[in-house]
């Protein structure tokens, strides 16, 4: 955290590296929105999914070029926003990073809460009776219980967030692979599973937005530059394995479920996966009804894990945000006793359970929330790939660690590939407007809300690139 | 990073996940120390203000914090396993007003002060100087140390220095 010029100071080398990434790919599997996704793709799509995962994962590998080239460049905590803000300006910058936190948060942190309920109302007979309405008050109780917690500055830590952490992930990989070993309980032709959107290109291309929510979180695996020796080698190296990681452990998870789970029709013209039926199916398939129990733990175990991590980070940055000016100043108290930002706390937890109350553990609604957060993720890839071009032309003076292989080709590949994306997010049973509509709504109060941030109130002009010299003299950062 | 913050202390040696900080005029030497907080999908990476001061006899911690239900109106400490000398620095500390005037502002995490017979350490965690990293939603962010939580640190290290060194 010192200079770099300085002092040798560095993080621990546990934060960083292959089995960070490992780890962190297994354990976004079974974060709740994300098992969703998973599912409902591989059940509605089969083999066609599978095809939708791998051209996501290039457009992936192709975008974590860029961000690996933006990082080596402006090796800052800042990310998306000093990235945007160096290629293009504030306002694009301000715009790129609240939809790529805010918007996403606010999406993806209801859908967590919304999921909480519906699997939990799937998993557990006892609770079967709210699979149609009524789930909400699962997702609900749990973040009102983890938010008292948080309040009360009760820490996990220790030996009881480590195993927690390790049963589920050891869960996941005992699940994964006794589903690939054991032999074949359904009469699945192929590995994944038939296709009930379409086999042509369309069809494929309508299954990407759900894939690239898969890699969600794949950044994570990245540390910042500035705690890493060599980082114009190790940050690429960390993300290209990161979204392999994912990747592959999608591919695995779909496959395990397509060998285990026999596609019926449940009666009413659905199919079992197209429902979260399927994972406490694939759970007693593997390993009886003691299994349905055991994963349908594990699942709550993750999605209580995942929503305690936001409640426990993200009132923490309201509190910079409050100090910076940004938000009121209410979200800098913390309590005498308890030393805790309990208006952060309340925020975070008052916006799952308001979402998850309105979404009633209804599966297409979260989808179109979970859609709706990739647009947001899209939106603020493309102009992290646009910032790096700009760059290139603008300042092809400065100190590049790592420059883009076959420049600009990743850079152009990716943004491509995103756009395909956007355009064909909704997939079959969904139309654009349900995803656009709430996604332009909130792009737009983020646009007037930076518009008004930079004129008003930095008084910037919020169309001038900033330079990175500035960006990294702000937080005190060097290069290797 | 937290470097930026501090600017009238330097850099004065370090290693893995520490640095010394000293003063470039008057004020006060201490270390920074980096503590991660692992959770499941996420991690926050906070800095630990530390001062060390040469003292025998004193064992034990003391952990201080605020006193008051919803505002804050003073300090209080609670000893654990402290022997008399500790329990006598554990006095002065709650006693102290400069101390008291220098800490009230303070947003801390935590605040101890551990003796081990040969040496007392004072430890400060804080909201800011720390980065906030989330896999899922994913996001990264730096909470700065800002220039009134900066003021009131090195306020409150001078002041603890004090007491501690029994001056």
């Amino acid at each position: 955290m010192g200079g770099r010029e300085q002092t040798d100071v560095t993080l621990e080398k546990a934060a960083v590296g292959f089995p960070t990434a490992l780890a962190t790919a297994v354990g976004l599997i079974i974060a709740g929105s994300v098992l969703l996704t998973a599912q409902t793709g591989f059940g509605a799509g089969g083999w066609v999914f599978a095809w939708a995962i791998l051209i996501a994962y290039v457009i992936m590998l192709a975008q974590s070029a860029s961000f690996s080239e933006a990082a080596g460049i402006l090796p800052t905590a800042g990310s998306v926003y000093d990235y945007v803000a160096a290629g293009m300006g504030r306002f694009f910058a301000i715009t790129g990073s609240l939809a790529a936190y805010l918007v996403v948060h606010v999406f993806a942190g209801v859908a967590e809460t919304a999921t909480a309920g519906v699997f939990a109302s799937f998993n557990f007979t006892s609770l079967e009776r709210f699979q149609e309405s009524g789930s909400w008050w699962i997702g609900v109780v749990l973040i009102v219980v983890l938010a008292v917690v948080n309040m009360l500055g009760i820490r996990p830590y220790g030996s009881a967030e480590i195993v927690m952490t390790a049963v589920m992930w050891a869960t996941l990989i005992i699940f994964g692979v006794a589903g690939i070993v054991a032999s074949k309980k359904s009469s699945i032709t192929g590995l994944f599973g038939e296709s009930f959107v379409g086999t042509d290109l369309t069809a494929v291309l309508t299954m990407v937005g759900l894939a690239l929510f898969l890699f969600v979180g794949v950044e994570y695996v990245t540390p910042l530059a500035s705690e890493l020796r060599d980082s114009s080698r190790n940050i690429p190296r960390a993300m290209y394995v990161g979204v392999t990681a994912v990747a592959a452990a999608m591919f695995l998870y779909g496959l395990a479920v397509a060998r285990q789970v026999e596609n019926v029709d449940l009666g009413d013209g659905t199919f079992i996966l197209d429902t979260p039926l399927a994972i406490p199916a694939f759970a007693e398939a593997v390993m009886g009804g003691f299994g349905r129990v055991w994963l349908g733990i594990a699942v709550l175990l993750a999605s209580a894990a995942t929503l305690n991590t936001l409640l426990a980070g993200i009132p923490r940055i309201f509190y910079g945000m409050a100090k910076d000016g940004t938000l009121p100043r209410s979200f800098a108290y913390l309590h005498p006793k308890y030393k805790e930002p309990w208006v952060g706390i309340a925020l975070v937890a008052v916006i799952g359970i308001v979402g998850a109350v309105i979404l009633d553990g209804d599966v297409p609604s979260i989808i179109n929330l979970i859609l709706a957060a990739v647009m947001a993720w899209i939106f603020s890839y493309i102009l992290v790939n646009i910032s790096v071009i700009l760059l290139r032309n603008r300042r092809p003076d400065i100190v590049r660690p790592y420059s883009t292989p076959l420049y600009p080709f990743p850079q152009l590949l990716a943004t491509a590939g995103l756009l395909v994306a956007a355009w064909y997010v909704a997939p079959p049973g969904l139309t654009r407007s349900d995803i656009y509509t709430p996604f332009f709504i909130m792009l737009g109060i983020c646009a007037a809300y930076a518009l008004i941030w930079t004129y008003a109130v930095q008084k910037k002009d919020p169309w001038k690139p900033v330079e990175p010299e500035e960006l990294m003299a702000v937080e005190g950062v060097t290069r290797d | 990073m937290i470097a930026a913050d501090l600017p009238g202390h330097r850099v004065d040696g370090g290693g893995r996940g520490s640095a010394r900080f000293v003063p470039v005029g008057e004020g006060v030497s201490f270390s920074v120390v980096e503590h991660v907080e692992k959770r499941f999908l996420g991690r926050t990476t906070v800095a630990r203000f530390v001062v060390e001061v040469d003292r025998e006899g004193a064992s034990g911690s003391i952990t201080i914090r605020h006193k008051g239900n919803t505002s804050r109106v003073g300090l209080t400490t609670k000893t654990r396993d402290g022997n008399p000398e500790m329990e006598s620095i554990a006095g002065l500390l709650e006693a102290d007003a400069a101390l008291e005037r220098a800490a009230l502002p303070l947003d801390f995490k935590k605040f101890e002060v551990v003796g081990d017979g040969v040496g007392v350490k004072a430890t400060i965690e804080l909201m800011g100087g720390a980065v906030v990293a989330v896999a899922f939603p994913p996001m990264r962010s730096y909470v700065r140390l800002y220039p009134d939580q900066r003021d009131a640190l090195l306020a409150t290290l001078t002041e603890v220095e004090r007491i501690l060194s029994g001056v």
